[in-house]
């Protein structure tokens, strides 16, 4: 039928940009070499305008949310948009613009229609090796150098054709450049495909229908966002906590977040947060932007909101320059998860007035237990590296769900002891929720992870555990969530050791250590728990008799 | 030939309708189409069975399908299950694997497991990677657990211990513990369901089966009680869920085999279709009332699948890949912020859409339908359901005003939506397979189906539309051509560089020697058997693996090898020779004919027994905005050969054909309609 812009094409125009955006990243994912892209979901994609402009999405981890124009942008900003041309393609890894990792690498492709520049297709996914220091993912870090080879906006396909010096560069300085070259060519496989479809659509409803469509889109978007923010009472909302340690300094992480809400506009403010850390763990800004805009689309009240230029047009994101949430270069960004305690502390912040949206503290870290070594048979090294679930926080509707991966991170599964198992010379001799450690509340936290280990071999761990100093909260009367910990258990007998973070600890045969996770905040007097709910979980194992009876107020 | 078998009966017994197709040799089929009679869906069999035989003895076979059991499951209404598990990891079913599939609900939870912890009793034993016992079974404690089950009322335990799928011995003793001191217990243990690594999943196929087996159990010996008291003594034959066909006798015990015995009947169908017509890659697009379902015929074959999530939950099982999105029929139309939104909410068949006049009064897909001329209100359903065209045109009418768009605008609007919408689906299930739509035929069935196919089609780039004779009977026609099918797995994980050859021959064996005495034992002869093996591979560190066949007993490392290869380009456009490679399941498909009267797809085209329908006539209909003179006739008076060009309607009892402007229809030899652009059919 003929299309004018109208809600019919609109509507049209609106799911093919998602649509897209699907198709994209699956493409990325069946052509992907990087176990890491196609089965851990560590990418995102999006469509955008010649304005950059996000008209779509697909992201693999939440966390990727609205968060890929800052590289295209850089792009844009460097090469001019009238010097683009059709088939030219840029890369960009610098993590003080993509606010990633080194490890985290944009494709950025140019779409152009009739002759002019009309968009962009942006894929970013998680290379196995661009040259860090050590292989893997250490955590002593301490200057970005160390973290892998980092360049700013670059053309790898001009007019076309491979831009071959620059590839050259790339594969000299990775330990696996194999890999990399397949996973660079699934990221152009998916920007093709994001041109060609763009074009089609173009074709079928005309350049200015397909923008006349856009700019309804974004309006009826901002406009839901701004009618979410203006229900929200005027106000200034605070929070704060402590991020553990960056390893190498030990000194508590200020975590700051101030968020106010004025009309329909709310901006989150990160100013009174630590200065960037020697260690590890400092966000570029455009992390930090990603975690305000998750923030935001986790309390809309809806668990499915759309996600285009229009969504965060009403928030606006401050942090200091050269403070741990905008570190200046040469800053370590291995590990930049303040991130997600400050995208929990904007939770938090708002909690008295959003009461019904919000949740208790959130899994947030990724609990990472890494075992390498060589094999005793064969000699050949390995290296297993897990990302432990947690206890997700309780909310006005409920109890919060137990062993969930944190709240960066989206589809992503934990490793089966069988295939765990299977695979590394490691024993799993339990594996189970922690008993009492979800936050107690009217409706209780999410039961953490307990995980007991034994290695069959010498062997060397590498933890990264934080949120011990600030655990998952509780809200409204409802308790804080149980603190991770790791406990070492020497063979040798020698006492117990506990440990948070640690780089290649040499591990014996026979030692064994014990992961656990945190647990989720509470929601609500415990005291006003439904005694049956109580009882249930007293069955069920998951608090005790007696917490049941002295938190709860519930005999058995 | 088989005098026994000369008359065969499909029946399909869906949510709403219970499809019977019945053949008998030389003379043509019959079908019969009657409302399912949930909970005891027997009745409606018996009921269908009645309208086209006189005497049930005249049966040589019936074969059917039937969601008893999958109903039982979405619903929550299977029986009550406990758990056993290794010690240590009785929480394992309760974690499963962490993942959030909803990324921005920050009220995120997992399904309701079927089994709570309380009902999950931890027993000491374990086994190592290797199958080797580090520490054996506790009996005792086994036993122990018999009384508390009796007091919660279990009826039913799941077994599931970790690396059973290596060495499954101690999960047979707990079995065989349970089912001595207790026979009136149905017992699961996983490894009688699946032998595959992956702790939670298996533990979720194991618990689900012990969940549904009893309810399947149930309704089979009713049925067949009441099949003998009618004088019907043979087989009965189910589908399941990977498109072959099981003795009803075998097939209680393992109920998640024929979990999606219903909804894989269209994709048994369109194979059938693809048999008959030659033609081996076909888009199958089932649209009825609430849903929009998608699956492939690759080269001959139905895409399928070793895995997936029913209802949010885990099943290892072979099963025909079947890709669902809210979009059908009653899929409601609603304004949302400049936008003309459609589904995924339906109306469903209560109160249904505006047009039934059953209290409805949103405005739906079939409404839009409706308004633009392209249902015949007095024609539906071969005129025995009269539909309101003031209802439909109210409801959208209330709509328009909203929008600021004409009655028609509004209603052909959302019918671009909608096909808009399942344009994408079939896209994005095409895309993540690597394949372009417009080297397919697209199959349209349902209710709706055909009335979109067209249009759908032409959005994709296709070219062609089938709609096969009695679309509506469509999945239960497709039955009556299946064979005999059991698929078995081992996982087997080894190195390829390291393969023990003798080993990997071994289970093989094994595995055939098991399948060999299933199929004897459903009558089966030696020589109607047939057996495919098949390797999971991937490169070594991967969680995912390719499906790679072998042709017949192959164990050399390099040949494995170059297959891999040649299947991994094939599936993700690119190769890593470098790479290590690993085996992870081994796999046998057998399958049996049914008793050596093999009936084939091509033969199945003699005259049906469908109601008339009313006669041909000149209407009007909108299309592109435009009102135009549109013809309307009966699909059996469509004249063989003969191209009949658009804008017209076919009409049949249990689907409506619309033919775009355009575009030109014909009947093939077989009965099927064939939709191209006009200029095709020159």
């Amino acid at each position: 039928m003929s299309a004018g812009i109208d809600p019919i094409s609109t509507e049209v125009i609106r799911n093919a940009f998602n649509a897209i955006a699907e198709d994209m990243s699956s493409v990325l994912g069946r052509s992907a070499f990087s176990p890491v892209i196609y089965e851990s979901h560590d990418y995102g994609v999006a469509l955008f305008n010649e304005r950059v402009e996000t008209l779509g999405q697909a992201p693999g981890h939440p966390f990727f949310i609205g968060g890929l124009d800052s590289g295209v942008k850089a792009v844009v900003e460097k090469y001019g948009l009238s010097s683009l041309s059709e088939g030219d393609v840029f890369t960009v890894n610098d993590s003080y613009i993509t606010g990633g990792h080194l490890n985290d690498v944009d494709v950025v492709s140019v779409l152009t229609w009739g002759g002019s520049v009309v968009g962009f297709a942006a894929i970013r996914a998680h290379w196995l090796d661009v040259g860090m220091a050590e292989p893997g993912f250490p955590v002593n870090t301490t200057e970005i150098f160390q973290e892998g080879v980092r360049w700013g906006p670059t053309k790898i396909f001009s007019g076309g054709e491979w831009v071959s010096d620059v590839l050259e560069i790339l594969l000299l300085n990775s330990r696996a450049p194999r890999t990399l070259m397949g996973d660079l060519n699934a990221q152009v496989a998916a920007a093709r495909m994001g041109e060609r479809r763009y074009r089609d659509l173009i074709d079928r409803f005309g350049l200015d229908v397909v923008r006349g469509c856009t700019q309804r889109i974004f309006e009826a978007t901002e406009k839901k966002y701004r009618d979410f923010i203006a229900s929200i009472p005027d106000g200034i909302y605070e929070a704060e906590g402590y991020a553990d340690d960056d390893f190498v300094t030990k000194d508590p992480i200020r975590v700051k977040v101030t968020v106010t809400v004025r009309g329909d506009e709310m901006v989150i403010d990160t100013t009174g947060s630590a200065k960037q850390c020697k260690g590890n763990v400092n966000c570029g800004f455009p992390n930090t932007v990603s975690a305000a805009r998750l923030a935001l689309a986790f309390l809309f009240p809806s668990g499915e909101p759309e996600v285009n230029h229009g969504s965060f047009l009403p928030l606006k994101v401050v942090a200091e320059p050269g403070s741990v949430f905008a570190a200046n270069a040469p800053a370590a960004c291995m590990h930049p998860h303040p991130g997600m305690l400050m995208l929990d502390l904007v939770i938090k912040a708002l909690a008295p007035v959003l009461p019904e949206n919000v949740a208790a503290g959130l899994p947030g870290d990724s609990w990472n237990v890494f075992v390498m070594g060589q094999r005793p048979e064969t000699g050949a090294f390995f290296v297993s590296g897990e990302a432990l679930d947690g206890g997700w926080g309780a909310c006005a509707k409920g109890d919060g769900e137990s062993a969930l991966i944190h709240s960066a991170a989206g589809d992503f599964r934990n490793v089966p002891v069988e295939t765990l198992e299977g695979r590394f010379p490691i024993r799993v001799k339990s594996f189970r929720l922690g008993r009492d450690s979800g936050g107690p509340g009217r409706f209780r936290g999410g039961l953490n992870v307990i995980k007991e280990y034994e290695v069959e071999t010498d062997c060397r761990l590498t933890l990264h555990f934080d949120r011990a100093l600030t655990p998952s909260w509780g809200l409204f009367g409802g308790g804080d969530g149980s603190r991770p910990k790791v406990t070492l258990y020497p063979a040798d007998g020698s006492p117990p050791r506990e440990l948070l973070k640690i780089e290649q600890l040499p591990l014996s045969k026979g030692d064994r250590f014990v992961c656990e996770t945190g647990g989720g905040g509470g929601y609500g007097n415990p005291r006003e728990r439904d005694p049956e709910r109580v009882k249930l979980d007293v069955l069920d194992g998951y608090v005790s008799q007696e917490a049941a009876r002295k938190v709860y107020g519930v005999g058995a | 030939m088989n005098e026994s078998h000369s008359c065969r009966v499909a029946i399909d017994i869906g949510g709403t309708f219970t499809d019977l197709v019945l053949y008998r040799e030389g003379k043509g089929q019959r079908l019969a189409k009657v409302p399912s009679t949930p909970p005891d869906y027997s009745r409606g069999v018996l009921d269908a069975l009645s309208r086209v035989l006189d005497d049930f003895r005249d049966m040589g076979i019936l074969i059917h399908g039937t969601t008893a059991q999958l109903n039982a499951f979405l619903e929550r209404k299977g029986v009550k299950t406990a758990l056993l598990t290794t010690r240590g990891f009785g929480d394992v079913y309760a974690m499963g694997r962490g993942s959030r599939d909803r990324m921005y609900d920050l009220h995120y939870r997992n399904p309701e497991p079927l089994v709570p912890r309380r009902r999950i009793f931890e027993i000491d034993e374990r086994m190592d990677a290797k199958g080797r016992a580090l520490l054996p079974i506790d009996r005792e404690q086994v036993r122990e657990v018999i009384p508390r089950l009796r007091e919660e009322g279990v009826a039913s335990v799941a077994i599931c211990f970790l690396h059973s799928y290596v060495n499954p011995l101690h999960e047979r003793l707990a079995a065989s513990i349970l089912e001595e001191a207790a026979p009136d217990l149905f017992v699961s243990p996983s490894h009688r369901v699946c032998r595959e690594w992956r702790e939670f999943e298996r533990t979720s196929t194991s618990v689900l089966n012990a969940y549904v087996s009893p309810i399947l159990d149930r309704y089979l010996k009713s049925l067949r009680e009441e099949l003998r008291e009618r004088g019907y003594r043979k087989k009965v034959y189910l589908m399941q869920s990977n498109g072959g066909l099981i003795d009803a006798e075998m097939a209680s015990p393992r109920g998640v085999l024929t979990l999606m015995s219903g909804p894989v009947g269209g994709s048994v169908g369109s194979l059938a279709l693809s048999a008959q017509i030659g033609e081996g890659n076909l888009i199958c697009a089932d649209m009825g009332g609430t849903s929009f379902d998608v699956s492939l015929v690759v080269r001959g074959k139905a895409a399928a699948t070793s895995e997936r999530k029913l209802g949010g939950l885990p099943v290892l099982a072979p099963m025909v890949d079947i890709h669902t999105i809210g979009a059908g029929g009653g899929s409601v139309a609603f304004h949302d912020a400049g936008s003309l939104r459609v589904g995924p909410r339906s109306a469903g068949a209560v109160p249904g859409p505006a047009c039934y006049d059953r209290g409805g009064s949103e405005p739906t897909v079939t409404d839009a339908n409706l308004v633009l001329g392209r249902i015949d209100p007095e024609g539906f359903l071969g005129g025995r359901m009269r539909l309101s065209r003031e209802r439909a045109e109210a409801a959208i009418d209330r709509l328009a005003g909203e929008l600021g768009l004409s009655r028609e605008g509004t209603a052909e609007g959302m019918v671009s939506v909608v096909n808009a919408q399942m344009a994408n689906a079939i896209r994005s299930v095409t895309v993540a397979k690597g394949i372009d739509p417009r080297a397919f035929a697209l199959v349209a069935f349902g209710g709706a189906g055909p009335m979109h196919a067209a249009f759908i089609a032409s959005e994709l780039g296709i070219e062609r539309v089938l709609v096969p004779r009695a679309a509506g009977a469509f999945s239960a026609w497709g039955m009556l051509t299946t064979d005999l099918r059991h698929d078995l797995s081992q996982t087997f994980v080894v190195p390829l560089e390291d393969l023990p050859r003798s080993h990997l021959e071994r289970t093989f064996g094994e595995l055939e020697k098991e399948l060999e005495n299933l199929l004897a034992s459903e009558g089966v002869a030696p020589g109607d058997m047939r057996f495919v093996r098949s390797l999971d591979m991937r490169y070594r560190g991967q969680e995912y693996f390719i499906h790679v066949p072998l042709p017949g007993a192959v164990s050399d490392p390099t040949l494995l090898r170059r297959l891999f290869d040649e299947q991994y380009e094939k599936t993700y456009g690119h190769k890593n020779l470098a790479e290590e490679v690993e085996t992870v399941n081994a796999r046998v498909e057998a399958s049996g004919r049914l008793g050596g009267n093999e009936l084939r797809a091509e033969e199945l085209v003699a005259e049906d027994l469908d109601a008339e329908g009313r006669g041909s006539r000149t209407g009007r209909a909108i299309f592109d905005g435009k009102l135009r003179e549109t013809l309307f006739l009966s699909r059996k008076r469509l004249p063989p050969a003969e191209v009949l060009a658009g804008p017209a309607i076919v009409e049949e009892p249990s689907a409506t054909t619309v033919v775009p402007p355009g575009y030109g229809v014909q009947v093939d030899s077989f009965g099927n309609l064939r939709i191209e652009r006009r200029e095709a059919f020159r």
